[in-house]
């Protein structure tokens, strides 16, 4: 199909995306009478036409990745705008600089040809990123994951997802699996010293999904199960917080109005909601405390009901798939790699923060990748979802490198 | 790359397995929790 074919197929999603925004933004402009709504019923829209436009036809990334992960994003800045407008401007700047994030990850892939150094680099600056919190962080909600450089505060563990693909994927691809595991361990053992117990979940499954694409080895992967059980039964024992969360998690209501507060205002709140939801500015979903962050997705089926919440989950789904499409058609194993990591890591992500809030398991403080706020959390998915477009534009430069070759080999 | 491939769908696999169980496990969860949550002592003091 053509260039202009495939923008003509996917027309039809974009136009429903805009019209969607842009009615969401004016319901909330007749429900508060705040006229920045009016302002970002025109900008998001276009923001992500643009957007859609822009880094699809001048960096080559796949257009229907771009519109899902533009959707989850203009559905955090919509939310977070309905629970606090201020934390809307704040997360439509974040978009804004997630996109660049994607830009430079698409352009750094797709371009990158000496990794060794690199790689040594990247994987040096990692670990003193992640030792940073450990020597002089901030502890909030238990775990000491927070840098403060004057007005500016970030998460460490986040870039470093990006890092952690890279490097895992590339000693991987060169059959130094040793190295590769050690490196994870290393950044395991410093996230535990942080006590950001949520984060190491998501690194140690990352990397058993890589390991186990590039071996297939079952053997591995359950001692990897097995030394993760380890883990988590030693973190259960040394952290009194991941003890009380596993408790809430067991009864939150046996300690509703304390401990189990937060869990109980979401299941209320995602009860309220029902099927088709209150309607947008019209839910009391704001009581939970941790609503912007963690929480965001019991706001939206407060909000938004049942089945949009399925929809939402299967936006995900869809870019799982779209980015387990991307790595088979990869030709490197290194890319493949790259690719399966990146999927596996924002599908165990959203497995474990939604999984937490619907009482699956115990809740862990990790966000809702492309929707829950934060500057660090945002382009770092951003980050992902731009290596995974750059290995898809590197399979297109192989396809066309080998067209061409076949067709120079007809012609003579 | 072959093998890599076929690897790379047993995740797949896997992963829409777990999307599959949040959908499942959600429903039953806010129906479960719901009825706990409209009969319980916090909901009659609200209502009261």
């Amino acid at each position: 199909m053509t260039n202009m074919g495939k923008r003509r197929k996917m027309m039809p999603l974009l136009i429903a995306e805009v019209a969607f925004y842009c009615c969401a933004f004016l319901m909330l402009l007749a429900r508060t009478g705040n006229l920045q709504c009016l302002l970002l019923a025109v900008v998001v829209p276009a923001a992500l036409c643009l957007s859609t436009y822009v880094v699809s036809r001048f960096f080559a990334a796949d257009r229907l990745l771009l519109m899902l992960v533009n959707f989850l994003c203009a559905l955090g800045i919509l939310m977070l705008y309905r629970i606090d407008p201020e934390l809307g401007m704040q997360q439509t700047l974040h978009y804004a600089a997630g996109l660049l994030v994607m830009v430079a990850c698409i352009l750094f892939v797709k371009h990158m040809h000496r990794w060794p150094l690199l790689i040594l680099l990247m994987m040096g600056a990692s670990l003193v990123l992640l030792a940073m919190p450990v020597v002089f962080g901030r502890e909030i909600n238990g775990a000491k994951a927070w840098v403060v450089l004057g007005p500016v505060s970030f998460q460490p563990s986040e870039p470093v997802k990006l890092v952690l693909l890279l490097c895992v994927s590339y000693a991987l691809s060169r059959r130094k699996r040793v190295i590769a595991i050690a490196y994870a361990g290393v950044c395991l053992g410093l996230l535990m010293l942080q006590k950001d117990l949520g984060t190491a979940l998501l690194y140690y499954f990352t990397v058993l999904i890589m390991l186990y694409s590039d071996t297939g080895s079952l053997m591995l992967i359950l001692l990897g199960l097995a030394a993760g059980a380890v883990a988590a039964y030693l973190g259960y024992s040394m952290f009194a917080h991941v003890k009380m969360r596993v408790a809430v998690w067991q009864d939150p209501w046996k300690d509703a109005d304390h401990y189990g507060y937060q869990i109980v205002q979401g299941l209320i709140a995602m009860v309220n909601g029902g099927f088709w939801g209150m309607g947008l500015g019209a839910g009391n979903a704001l009581r939970i405390p941790e609503a912007r962050n963690d929480y965001i997705f019991a706001v939206i089926m407060n909000e938004f009901g049942m089945i949009f919440a399925v929809v939402v989950i299967a936006i995900y789904l869809l870019i799982v798939l779209r980015g387990v499409m991307i790595a088979r058609r990869s030709t490197s194993l290194m890319y493949s790699l790259l690719a399966v990591g990146c999927i596996g890591l924002l599908a165990m992500q959203t497995f474990v923060i939604i999984g937490g809030i619907i009482k699956l398991i115990p809740l862990t403080g990790v966000t809702l990748p492309f929707v829950s706020s934060g500057g660090s959390a945002m382009a770092a998915s951003m980050g992902i979802a731009g290596l995974l477009q750059g290995v898809d534009a590197r399979n297109r430069d192989v396809l066309y490198e080998d067209e061409h070759i076949a067709e120079s080999g007809v012609g003579a | 790359m072959k093998r890599i491939r076929s690897n790379i769908l047993r995740v797949s696999l896997v992963l829409c397995l777990l999307f599959a169980l949040l959908v499942g496990y959600g429903m039953y969860s806010v129906n479960r929790e719901g009825n706990r949550w409209f009969s319980s002592s916090m909901n009659s003091a609200l209502v009261r």
